[in-house]
């Protein structure tokens, strides 16, 4: 066979470095601002501006960068696919990363200015992203799950920015009158289902094998998954966008197939494995885990008594962003990320001489504190939000402000290359 | 039909193929058997092992353990065939003069992990001149013969119930019939390092250095379940050439060698015709 090209992983760290560092400093901000908001949330206000731009700050600001930085070193492994054009991934976070700080400042604030300057940037740095790899996936020499997750996902990331453009329009003219609820309702689900958890559980079928050493589990689940999420996230952007219920309901029980075709794969994989101990990157997914099932849950009940139950649809959406999708996120940082500075910082030593390990390269002793007060935090603010508890609320939030601090922590030690050698 | 009885040289995996309710008979007769339900270490393990070397692990009388296994599929007594001590095949004395180089899995076995593959890496990246001295918490019977099958020979000592030393090195040529993992007719200049069961980034660390002290010449042949887009740049950094074999599902074979001094540029190794 032929050599692969050598533009392959390690060339890709310096830009995946990029968008995990600023993505940290989004996180940060979000969750400072989950402080803020968080009695709106506990009153089922979800409509406010300000709720509408912290919860930018971890749609855009967290997923979406670390899903770039994360496809940037990714895909070469996952798919041999070297990125298409390392440059342009960094004029991509160039544009994206104070886009999203204009915009959701814009936003929160009711900026007009800001958030057209944010929303220019936005667009420019995720149309330059999509194309970089949708390039990338096209030069790919195989088409599997992950191929098709990710493709998938990026269609749905174009059409996340489209509604999102359209519901922008709609803050200065009003012109989606009633329909700006059932719009707004589709452009989160095309967001977080359409676009991060499709790259989600398709990445998973690659890294939950390597991360766990649970090799040749049957993947039937995993495809069934992406089937079905693709499919339920458009079945019920139409039943929403055109008043039909039963097409909604319809995609609604898509969805929550496709959620549990996932779980019972990552259950699979997590039966599998090899080493029964699970390091703090692997808690925190299983727990997201957890938080998933809780949100595929409400779903349903969201449906049903909407718009009358703000609160539930509140709960629902921190039950999926915050505990499934963000936690999830968090705990793949702890794999990632600093397996890449290990590799930047050893490269030439390694095999050569004694190293430290990668996880000598932060405290698993803090990383466990930060999984129980991030955890604490999403389970307090979900049931606050239910209770319309605004206390419970706040302090939910502070532990996952505190929890996030940890992990700034974490990040900056890995940054700074402080570590401890283990015993 | 007289259903053939249980023996004691049958394979594990065999025994558990004809019904897998006899787990709980092992686990009857020592709590050493829990693995055997863990799907992935009964599939690594049980296929390796025969009931006898099983019950010697366990510390357990083979000729209990399979007549309990014959009680269960409902099967009459049966003499106990003779015992085939496959596990002795190989035994020898260690030579000396040779580097030891200790693997120590008495922690790993107490905590209740599956050592296997961190074993095929160290016998992977095990030179002629040294002497690979494994430390077990039990007598690690059933990888006499699957290292024998590798060409290596072995010393045991026991210390004390739960403590162990074997000593490998490669000794007298492997016969014919050599693992399913390694090719029955491997070039003498090769040498095979197994990183399957190893999380990134344990396989790059073991094959840079297995690397390290790879003569001239040879070939260092690194078993992965996916292609190591990481290390590849590495290697051609270092002056390695290599070249990918994608044509088992299950597994990638990476061929690594030196670059021949006059070579400028990194290349694959030219393929093989």
């Amino acid at each position: 066979m032929p050599a692969p090209d050598l533009r392959t992983a390690t060339g890709a760290i310096l830009p995946a470095a990029e968008h995990f560092g600023a993505a940290l400093l989004f996180l940060l901000a979000g969750a400072v601002g989950l402080v803020w908001v968080a009695p709106e949330l506990a009153s089922g206000n979800f409509l406010a501006p300000r709720v509408a731009g912290v919860t930018h700050l971890f749609t855009l600001g967290w997923l979406t960068t670390t899903i770039f930085g994360a496809l940037h070193q990714l895909l070469p492994v996952a798919l041999s696919a070297p990125v298409r054009w390392p440059r342009v991934g960094h004029a991509s976070i160039a544009a994206f990363a104070p886009g999203v700080a204009l915009f959701a400042a814009g936003v929160a604030t009711n900026g007009a200015v800001l958030h057209h300057a944010g929303i220019a940037l936005v667009t420019t740095g995720v149309v330059l992203s999509i194309a970089n790899f949708g390039a990338t996936l096209a030069r790919a020499p195989k088409r599997d799950l992950t191929w098709w997750a990710v493709a998938l996902a990026l269609g749905a990331l174009a059409s996340t920015l489209l509604l999102g453009v359209a519901l922008l329009h709609n803050l200065h003219t009003g012109f989606l009158a009633e329909a700006r609820l059932r719009l707004l309702a589709i452009h989160l689900h095309v967001a977080l289902v359409g676009w991060a958890l499709l790259v989600i559980v398709g990445m998973s079928q690659r890294l939950l094998p390597m991360f766990l050493l649970a090799h040749g589990v049957d993947a039937r689940w995993g495809r069934r998954a992406v089937a079905l999420l693709a499919a339920g996230t458009i079945v019920l952007a139409l039943g929403l966008a055109l008043r039909v219920r039963w097409l909604a309901w319809t995609g609604t029980a898509m969805l929550d197939g496709g959620v549990v075709a996932f779980l019972v794969q990552a259950r699979a994989f997590y039966r599998h494995r090899v080493r029964r101990k699970l390091d703090a990157g692997m808690r925190f997914a299983a727990t997201a885990l957890v938080f998933l099932a809780a949100a595929a849950t409400l779903g349903p009940v969201v449906l049903a008594t909407a718009p009358a139950r703000p609160r539930i649809a509140s709960a629902y959406l921190l039950a999926g962003l915050l505990g499934g999708i963000v936690l999830y996120v968090v705990g793949h940082f702890y794999k990632i990320v600093p397996f890449l500075a290990w590799v930047a910082r050893y490269r030439d030593r390694m095999g050569r001489e004694s190293v430290p390990t990668v996880a000598d390269l932060y405290s698993a002793r803090v990383a466990t504190v930060q999984w129980g007060v991030m955890t604490a935090g999403v389970g307090a603010l979900v049931a606050g939000t239910l209770a319309g508890h605004a206390h419970c609320a706040r302090v939910g939030a502070l532990l996952f402000a505190a929890g996030t601090s940890m992990l700034a922590a974490q990040g900056a030690r890995i940054a700074l290359g402080i570590h401890r050698p283990s015993a | 039909m007289t259903r053939p009885p249980v023996r004691a040289d049958d394979r594990v995996q065999d025994v558990l193929a004809r019904d897998a309710a006899l787990v709980d008979v092992f686990v009857r007769h020592s709590s050493h058997f829990d693995k055997l339900r863990n799907a992935v270490l009964r599939r690594v393990m049980a296929r390796l092992v025969t009931v006898e070397q099983a019950a010697r692990v366990a510390g357990v009388p083979a000729d209990a353990l399979v007549r309990a296994l014959n009680d269960a599929l409902g099967i009459a007594a049966v003499e106990p065939n003779a015992p085939v001590d496959r596990a002795r095949e190989g035994a020898a004395t260690r030579p000396a003069g040779r580097r030891e180089v200790e693997l120590d899995l008495r922690e790993t076995l107490r905590a209740g992990k599956e050592p296997f593959s961190r074993i095929m890496s160290a016998v992977g990246a095990l030179r002629d001149d040294e002497v690979l001295h494994l430390r077990a918490i039990f007598e690690p019977a059933p990888l006499y013969a699957v290292l024998a099958k590798r060409g290596l020979v072995h010393e045991t000592q026991r210390h004390a119930p739960d403590d162990w030393s074997v000593w490998f090195w490669r000794g007298a040529p492997a016969p014919a019939d050599s693992g399913s993992e390694r090719p029955a007719a491997t070039p003498i200049d090769e040498r095979w390092l197994d990183v399957r069961g190893l999380e990134p980034p344990e396989p790059m660390q073991r094959t840079l250095a297995a690397l390290e002290s790879l003569p001239a010449g040879e070939t260092l042949v690194q078993v992965n379940v996916r292609v190591p887009q990481f290390l590849l740049p590495i290697l051609a950094e270092r002056g390695f050439d290599y070249q990918i074999d994608e044509s088992q599902p299950d597994r990638v074979l990476v061929h690594i060698r030196r670059r021949a001094p006059h070579a400028v540029s990194p290349s694959p190794i030219p393929e093989t015709p």
